[in-house]
């Protein structure tokens, strides 16, 4: 485990290097106002020969390697890239979870126009939006997603009062 | 005090003294929960990333000192 968790870094090394990615999970609601945490950053990519090349360069900048059961150190690269959907990874700045899905097998595209994008510091993130990430975790439905749930909702009707006021 | 032992003293009248007094909301949150959340929604989202992240750096500081290793 890193000696400090740098969510920051690792976002401002994708967005440096240009990666195409839409941040889901537990931080793209902490952007948007969740109270709840998180020790990992969830992204989706778009997995263009282009983009696998930038993402394989911003993962070896965070010296990304695959969180393996059996303790080996196995790096990503952009065949894995290419080819595997799911990349469980450990980086100097913290854990990583690199996928090509979410929720109903919804790729990059598939969730492009339900997103947002956040200026963070001097950079910006494109971030799920909070109904959609309410609805992976309604379809997720595993006992984690149905605990959070109760303050994503809230947290959705407290943005739209104070829109409307 | 009043007879239930609650304190009456209208300089801290609407304060919440017990769970009773914490009104719920329909998602189940009471109003602890929801001051949380309107705080948050007081900070900017790079307000937000720093405080989730310093947050959990210092749960992560206090367990690797409290915490004993696991035998693999």
């Amino acid at each position: 485990m890193p000696a400090e968790l740098r969510f920051d870094e690792i976002l401002r090394i994708l967005a440096q290097n240009e990666v195409e990615f839409i941040l889901v999970g537990g931080l793209a609601a902490i952007l948007q106002g969740s109270p709840l945490t998180t020790e990992d950053v969830d992204i989706v990519y778009l997995p263009s020969d282009e983009n696998n090349i930038r993402l394989a360069r911003a993962l070896e900048e965070l010296e990304a390697y695959y969180f393996d059961p059996a303790g080996r150190h196995i790096e990503p690269d952009v065949e894995k890239l290419a080819s595997m959907r799911m990349h469980l990874l450990k980086t100097r700045c913290g854990r990583v979870d690199v996928l090509r899905t979410v929720g109903n097998d919804l790729s990059f595209d598939d969730l492009l126009e339900r997103t947002q994008v956040f200026e963070v510091e001097n950079f910006r993130v494109r971030t799920l939006d909070l109904e959609a990430i309410i609805e992976s975790k309604e379809q997720a439905n595993r006992p984690k997603d149905r605990y959070q749930l109760p303050f994503l909702r809230q947290l959705l009707a407290e943005i739209r009062r104070s829109d409307t006021e | 005090m009043d007879r239930d032992g609650k304190i009456t003293d209208e300089k801290i009248d609407g304060l919440p003294t017990d769970f009773d007094d914490l009104k719920v909301s329909e998602w189940g949150l009471d109003w602890g929960d929801i001051s949380q959340i309107r705080e948050k929604l007081e900070l900017t989202p790079t307000e937000r990333l720093k405080v989730a992240q310093d947050f959990m750096n210092a749960v992560i500081r206090i367990r690797a000192q409290n915490a004993r290793r696991a035998e693999v």
